[in-house]
């Protein structure tokens, strides 16, 4: 009988204990290394000294766990949850810059500098248009004094004139002779009096020196 | 024990009552009566969440930051608790996710940080604290000694069989609930809870066999 034969190991007795915790169940072939418990006082004794060092075991860690809870810590700690369940239902913050300017005097200066740069640029403006006004009419007085004086002018001009693309469309009417000798007119003549000094010693020049040469 | 887990089972029926009613004024739109309800649910299982947080975390400033985030997520998913079930278990799987999620971060910090620093989990040991009121200084000596060295066959245990042990062991829990907490199966957290305290025995034994 196991009773009799022999004690029970360690394994058996922590199975014992856990049964007794209620933290584990014991099986129909536990039935007889437990009567053999409850009639061997050696195995008894040996499983009243697991017992003590397992409940030990527990009460140390449990007053540890204890007293790193201590009241003051979850005063603390109760606080802190309320202080974030409190932010939560508030919703975000916005926190001012702290360099920002604040609403007053600081705010009120760069406004009224607004007001006089814009002041400034419409005064500007008004007298930009005004005295535009003035350069253009003066400008209208001598055009017509030129044109005045350019109508007193002997007809030298239309001679002179370059041939723009403009008069030679308002002339294709004109017979080819007229216009091809108004453009041999226009190549031939120098067309502003600063060039007429240089068109002389070139053109005129070299044709004049050219002719007796080509002639001999 | 008994009382602890009386006193628990009356925490964790208050709770579930708290929980309904926060939830009903966050649905209705209360605040102030959401808050309200709120603080009295903070307040019946605060120190169970610290202690489960302290089982699972070792280290007191690490676990005090676990419990708030964990308490400001339920708030935040308050509506999506099941009323029919009791918010103890809905509770801890947060608080145990939350814990879970600290010390893989804390592993990633550790990987960066040097060795040799003194370890936060260590600094106000049983040892530093003043000793128990009506205890004689050398009793008192004994008793922290004695309580260094159970504490110390704990630490030997793997990390897993640690938490097990103290969660079933120490905090009574059933393994039903640990199983839930930490992921495993009911026959799984009692595997290593049996293993825990078989090694816990052995480390016992070694230790009175030193002294």
């Amino acid at each position: 009988m196991f009773a009799v034969k022999r004690h029970l190991d360690d394994n058996l007795l922590i199975r014992r204990y856990l049964a007794d915790r209620g933290l584990a169940a014991l099986d129909a072939q536990d039935e007889a290394p437990m009567r053999h418990l409850a009639h061997c006082a050696a195995c008894e004794a040996r499983y009243q000294t697991l017992r003590a060092a397992f409940e030990d075991t527990r009460e140390a860690a449990a007053a540890d766990a204890d007293a790193a809870c201590s009241e003051d810590r979850l005063a603390h700690q109760r606080e802190r949850i309320m202080r974030r369940i409190d932010a939560l239902q508030s919703g975000p913050r916005v926190l001012p810059f702290p360099a920002a300017p604040q609403h007053g005097q600081g705010a009120a200066q760069p406004r009224v500098i607004r007001r006089w740069v814009a002041a400034a640029a419409v005064a500007g403006l008004l007298v930009g248009l005004g005295a535009g006004r003035l350069v253009f009419r003066s400008g209208e007085t001598g055009s017509s004094e030129v044109t005045a004086r350019r109508d007193a002018a002997p007809t030298l001009a239309p001679a002179r004139q370059a041939p723009t693309m403009r008069a030679l469309h308002v002339e294709t009417g004109v017979a080819d002779d007229q216009f091809l000798s108004e453009i041999e007119l226009a190549t031939a003549a120098p067309r502003t009096r600063e060039l007429r000094a240089i068109y002389a010693f070139t053109l005129e020049e070299s044709r004049d020196v050219a002719r007796p040469v080509g002639k001999d | 024990m008994p009382a602890r887990a009386g006193s628990a089972e009356h925490a964790a029926s208050g709770c579930s009552e708290a929980a309904r009613r926060v939830k009903a004024a966050v649905l209705a739109g209360q605040t102030s009566e959401a808050r309200d309800a709120f603080a009295d649910l903070v307040g019946s299982y605060q120190r169970q969440a610290m202690r489960l947080a302290l089982y699972l975390l070792r280290n007191p400033s690490e676990a005090d930051e676990a419990v708030q985030d964990t308490f400001v997520k339920v708030f935040t998913h308050i509506t999506s608790y099941r009323e029919d079930l009791p918010f103890e278990a809905w509770f801890t799987r947060i608080l145990a996710n939350t814990c879970r999620d600290r010390q893989k971060a804390k592993r990633r910090r550790e990987r960066w940080e040097t060795i040799g620093f003194d370890r936060p989990d260590q600094a106000g040991s049983v040892a530093d604290r003043a000793p128990a009121p009506g205890l004689s200084p050398e009793e008192a000596l004994l008793g922290d000694e004695r309580r260094r060295e159970l504490l110390g066959a704990i630490d030997t245990l793997p990390r897993r069989q640690r938490d097990i042990l103290l969660l079933c062991h120490v905090e009574g829990q059933s393994p039903r609930e640990v199983g839930e907490m930490t992921g495993l199966t009911e026959s799984t957290v009692r595997v290593h809870l049996f293993r825990a305290l078989r090694k816990l025995r052995t480390a016992l034994e070694a230790g009175r066999v030193r002294r």
